[in-house]
C-alpha cells in the first residue's frame, strides 16, 4: 500500500500517467491487494466432507418391514453458515439430522417397501454446505456439495410353484407365484441348479414355466436376474417324485364311517387322508411305508367339512363348520383354529379349494337353498377375511395348478338351475360361466390346466365351457387324467372303473368307454369321494365302506 | 492482515489529511439523494448448486452540514437455489421431486461518512440482516441451528478521488449470531472514461480467499441520467469456484446528474 500512496503522489503532482496507465496500475494494485493476504488457504475452511458416499438398503420382499436407517456423519468448515440436505427419488422415506459443533449427523430412512413394490430404486443426497457470499452477508453462495448416493433393492418374493409336486423324469409346466416379478428383467428360472425351459412373466404375480425332466428330489425354485444382487427370497421347492404302483387295495376303516366328506392324496408323503364323519368328525390318514399301507391313525375334528393341501404342502387345511384348522401333514397336529369371521348363526363353512398363491377359497351353507358369503384363507397371515361374492351351497374344483376354481351350486330344494361361477387366480375375479345347473352329489373335477370340467359325474365341458359330451348317469364318481384326456368313473352298475376318452368332443352326446369296467378289490360303499395321483397311476376311491386303491387302467 | 490494516490507515489518513486542509468548496451531499435498484444475481459454484437471487435495495443519501453525510439503505432479496444438478442422477433424469430450497434476506445499514467532492470520502456504518432458508427438506443455519440467521456488521471505508479515478478501501466486520467475526478487506479502483459510466475492479479476501471482479455502471443520457445499469461479474479462486454475475437497474430521484458527480457528490 505504500507503494500505492507514492504512485498516486506521483501522479498527483506530476501527471505523468495518462488516464489507461494509471487504471492499469489501480488495477494491478487491486489484484495484488487480493492475493497479498493470507490466500494460501488456510483460514478459509468451507468444505463440506461426508463419512460415506454411498449406501445401500435391502429388503427381502415388498411386504418386508423397512430397513433400519443409516446414518452419515458430515464435517463442514468453520465457515460454513448453511447446510442443506437435499434428496431425490423414491427410496427415502425421511432425513433427519442433528448437529454437534462443526459436524452432523444425517440420518437417512428408507421407504416402507410396501409403498414402493419391489425393485431397485436409486436416491441421491445432496449436502451443500453454504457461506457468506459478501462481506456484509447478505447472501449466500454454494461450497462443494457431497453426493451420497442410495440403492435400495426390494426383492420379489417367489412363494409358491403348483403344482408343487412333479413326476420324476417327466417335463411338466408350473405356476410361480409371488411378488414383484415385473420389476426386474428375469432372465430364466431355475429349479436347483437345473435351468428352466420357455418361460412365461405372466403379470408381476405370476410366472409360467416349464421344468425340464428332473430326477426325484426337491428343487427350490429361483428366479435368474442378473440386476439383483443376492438370491431370492423363495418359499417355493418343486418336489419330484419316483412314480407309485400302488397295487389294487381294499384299505379297512378303523373306526365306522357314515359318510366320507372328502378324500386327497398327499403325494409327497405316500399317504391318503379322509375327512370323515366318524365319531362325529375324524381325519383318517393311511401311509404308504416300505411293507405297503399301514395301519391307518385317526384324529377327531369335530364336524369335519372338507381337507385340501396347502399349495406348497407344508399344512393340511381342514374346515369344521365355523373355523379353518391347519394340520401337519405328518403328524396331524393341529393349530388353534381360524374362526370364520361375521359366520352367521345359521350358515357353515362347506368345502375348500386351494389356489396357486398360498390360498384357498372356502365355501359355505345354509339349511336353505340360498347364497351365503364366500371365504378367503390367505396362508401367509393364516387369516380367514369374507368376501363380498356369494353362492348358493357351492362346492369347489381347482385345477390341479390352481389357477382356477369352478364352482356349482345349488340343493336338493333349489328350483331351475344357477350359474356354474369360474373363479381365476390371476385376476382374481368371478366370472358367471356360460353353463348353469343344480349340483348333485357327485364332486366336480378338473383336468390339471383347466381345459376339461366334469360337472354333476355327466357333463363334460371343455374350453369355454362348451359341452363337449355326457357320462353316463350311473356314474358315481370321476376323475380326470391331468392332461385331461381321460376321464375314469367308477360307475356302479358297472361295478368299477369305466374309462373315457375326453379329448374328443362328442357334441353333446354320450361318450362310449374305452373297454370295459375294470374291477375293484371291494365296494367303496355309498357316496363315494374319488381322486389320482399326480403321476395318473393310481385311483383312489372312498365311500362309506372302505377305502380302495386301485391302479388306474392303462387305456 | 497487518498490511491491509496499514493500506487502509495510510488511505483513511490521507483523506482524513486532505480534508483537514482543503478549502471550501461543494457540500458533502449537495442534496437529499435517494435510489432504488433492482437487481438479478446468478452465482455458479462449479460441482455444485447455482443460485438465482432477485433483489430491491432502496438508499437515500442525507447530507449533515457541508463536510458530512449520512446514508440509509435497505435491502431485500431472494435466492432460489437450482438443486437439480446435485440429485440428477448420470443419465440426466432426474427421480422423483426436484426439492426445492430458497433463501431470503433482509438487511439495513445505517451510515455516517465525511467527504470532499474533490478529495475523498470516509465512511462508518452500521447494518443488521437476517438470512432465512425454506426448504422442502432438512436445511439450517449452523450458528442458530434453525432455518434463520441474524447477523450484524460494521464498516470503516475510505475513497480517494483524483480526476476521473476513484480508490477505495473498506474493512467490514460481520458477525454470524454466536459465530466467530468474520473480517473482509475489499479493495476497489474506478474509472470513469465518460461522466456517465464507471469501471471499477475490486477485490476482497473474504474468508482468506481471493475474489476479485469488474464492474460496470452506465447512466445512459438518453434516460435523462434518472436510470443507471450495472454490470458485474466476480470470480472467486477456491474449491469450488464461484463465478457471480449480476445485472441491475437503478432508478434515481431528485436531480438529473451525470454519474461521475452522483457517485461524489449525492450517493
Amino acid at each position: 500500500m505504500i507503494v500505492l500512496v507514492v504512485i498516486l503522489k506521483v501522479a498527483t503532482v506530476r501527471h505523468v500517467f495518462g488516464a489507461r496507465r494509471l487504471t492499469a496500475a489501480l488495477l494491478a494494485l487491486a489484484l495484488s491487494a487480493c492475493s497479498s493476504g493470507d490466500g494460501d488457504g488456510e483460514g478459509r475452511s468451507t468444505q463440506t466432507t461426508v463419512s460415506r458416499t454411498s449406501l445401500s438398503f435391502s429388503a427381502d420382499a415388498p411386504d418386508a418391514p423397512a430397513p433400519s436407517p443409516q446414518t452419515v456423519t458430515v464435517s463442514f468448515g468453520d465457515t460454513v453458515a448453511h447446510l442443506a440436505v437435499i434428496h431425490s427419488g423414491d427410496a427415502i422415506a425421511n432425513i433427519t439430522s442433528t448437529v454437534d459443533g462443526r459436524s452432523a449427523e444425517i440420518t437417512i430412512e428408507p421407504a416402507s417397501p410396501s409403498s414402493l413394490g419391489s425393485g431397485i430404486f436409486q436416491s441421491t443426497v445432496a449436502i451443500t454446505g453454504y457461506f457468506c457470499a459478501d462481506a456484509a452477508c447478505t447472501s449466500l453462495a454454494a461450497g462443494n456439495t457431497q453426493r451420497i448416493s442410495v440403492r435400495y433393492q426390494i426383492s420379489p418374493v417367489i412363494q409358491t410353484v403348483a403344482p408343487y409336486v412333479a413326476v420324476a423324469n417327466v417335463p411338466g409346466d408350473v405356476i410361480i407365484r409371488g411378488i414383484g416379478f415385473a420389476s426386474f428383467a428375469t432372465q430364466g428360472v431355475r429349479f436347483g441348479d437345473v435351468a428352466g425351459l420357455e418361460f412365461t412373466l405372466v403379470s408381476d404375480q405370476e410366472i409360467r414355466v416349464t421344468h425340464p425332466a428332473l430326477p426325484a428330489g426337491r428343487y427350490e425354485v429361483q428366479l435368474d436376474i442378473p440386476t439383483h444382487e443376492g438370491t431370492l427370497q423363495s418359499e417355493a421347492t418343486l418336489v419330484v417324485l419316483e412314480p407309485v404302483s400302488y397295487a389294487a387295495q381294499a384299505l379297512a376303516y378303523p373306526v365306522p364311517v357314515a359318510t366320507v366328506r372328502e378324500l386327497l392324496y398327499d403325494a409327497e408323503r405316500s399317504a391318503v387322508v379322509l375327512a370323515t364323519d366318524a365319531n362325529g368328525g375324524a381325519l383318517i390318514r393311511y401311509v404308504h411305508g416300505p411293507n405297503g399301507w399301514e395301519a391307518p391313525t385317526v384324529t377327531p375334528l369335530a364336524e369335519v367339512q372338507d381337507i385340501a393341501l396347502a399349495t406348497r404342502g407344508d399344512h393340511l387345511l381342514a374346515i369344521t363348520r365355523d373355523a379353518l384348522v391347519r394340520f401337519d401333514p405328518v403328524t396331524l397336529a393341529a393349530s388353534t383354529p381360524i374362526a370364520a369371521p361375521s359366520l352367521e348363526q345359521d350358515h357353515f363353512l362347506r368345502a375348500i379349494a386351494v389356489i396357486n398363491d398360498d390360498r384357498a377359497l372356502i365355501t359355505t351353507g345354509t339349511d336353505e337353498s340360498t347364497i351365503t358369503p364366500i371365504y378367503l384363507y390367505t396362508g401367509r397371515l393364516a387369516s380367514l377375511a369374507q368376501l363380498s361374492t356369494a353362492l348358493n351351497n357351492a362346492t369347489p374344483a381347482a385345477t390341479g395348478q390352481g389357477s382356477s376354481v369352478i364352482f356349482v351350486q345349488g340343493t336338493s330344494s333349489t328350483t331351475g338351475n344357477l350359474a356354474v361361477v369360474l373363479f381365476s387366480t390371476a385376476t382374481g375375479q368371478f366370472d358367471v360361466a356360460p353353463v348353469a345347473l343344480t349340483q348333485n352329489a357327485i364332486a366336480p373335477a378338473m383336468d390339471r390346466t383347466g381345459t376339461r370340467a366334469v360337472l354333476n359325474g355327466t357333463n363334460v365341458y371343455g374350453p369355454s365351457f362348451m359341452l363337449l359330451g355326457k357320462l353316463p348317469e350311473s356314474t358315481a364318481a370321476v376323475v380326470l387324467r391331468s392332461d385331461g384326456k381321460r376321464a375314469y368313473a367308477y360307475d356302479t352298475d358297472a361295478g368299477g372303473i369305466l374309462v373315457y376318452d375326453v379329448s374328443a368332443d362328442r357334441e353333446g352326446e354320450a361318450y362310449a368307454a374305452l373297454g370295459p369296467a375294470v374291477p375293484l378289490p371291494a365296494n367303496p360303499g355309498a357316496n363315494p369321494r374319488m381322486t389320482i395321483s399326480p403321476d395318473d397311476n393310481v385311483l383312489f376311491i372312498a365311500g362309506d365302506a372302505q377305502l380302495i386303491v386301485q391302479p388306474t387302467p392303462a387305456l | 492482515m497487518t498490511a491491509r490494516f496499514s493500506a487502509i490507515a495510510l488511505l483513511i489518513g490521507s483523506v482524513l489529511a486532505s480534508l483537514a486542509t482543503a478549502h471550501a468548496q461543494s457540500r458533502a451531499v449537495e442534496s437529499l439523494h435517494f435510489e432504488a435498484d433492482f437487481e438479478s444475481t446468478d452465482s455458479d459454484s462449479s460441482g455444485s448448486t447455482s443460485n438465482g437471487t432477485l433483489g430491491l435495495n432502496l438508499r437515500s443519501t442525507i447530507p449533515l452540514g457541508s463536510l458530512f453525510g449520512t446514508s440509509l439503505s435497505a435491502g431485500y432479496s431472494e435466492t432460489r437455489i437450482r438443486t437439480r444438478r446435485v440429485v440428477e442422477n448420470e443419465d440426466g433424469t432426474l427421480p422423483g421431486v426436484r426439492p426445492s430450497c430458497n433463501f431470503d434476506n433482509l438487511n439495513g445499514e445505517l451510515g455516517v461518512f465525511a467527504r470532499r467532492p474533490t478529495l475523498g470520502r470516509i465512511a462508518v456504518s452500521y447494518g443488521v440482516g437476517r438470512l432465512s432458508a425454506d426448504c422442502s427438506q432438512p436445511s439450517f443455519f449452523l450458528p442458530s441451528g434453525d432455518d434463520s440467521m441474524s447477523t450484524d456488521h460494521y464498516t470503516v471505508a475510505a475513497e480517494l478521488y483524483w480526476r476521473n479515478f476513484t480508490l477505495g478501501a473498506s474493512r467490514t466486520t460481520v458477525s454470524l449470531e454466536d459465530a466467530p467475526e468474520i473480517e473482509t478487506t475489499t479493495v476497489t479502483g474506478s474509472w470513469y472514461p465518460l461522466d456517465s459510466l464507471r469501471v471499477s475492479v475490486f477485490g476482497n479476501d473474504l474468508y482468506d480467499e481471493d475474489t476479485y471482479g469488474i464492474e460496470l455502471e452506465h447512466q445512459p443520457q438518453f434516460l435523462g441520467d434518472g436510470f443507471g445499469i450495472h454490470l458485474s461479474y466476480a470470480n472467486t479462486d477456491s474449491e469450488p469456484r464461484t463465478r457471480t454475475v449480476s445485472l441491475g437497474l437503478t432508478y434515481y430521484f431528485g436531480r438529473r446528474v451525470p454519474l461521475l458527480v452522483r457517485d461524489r457528490q449525492y450517493r
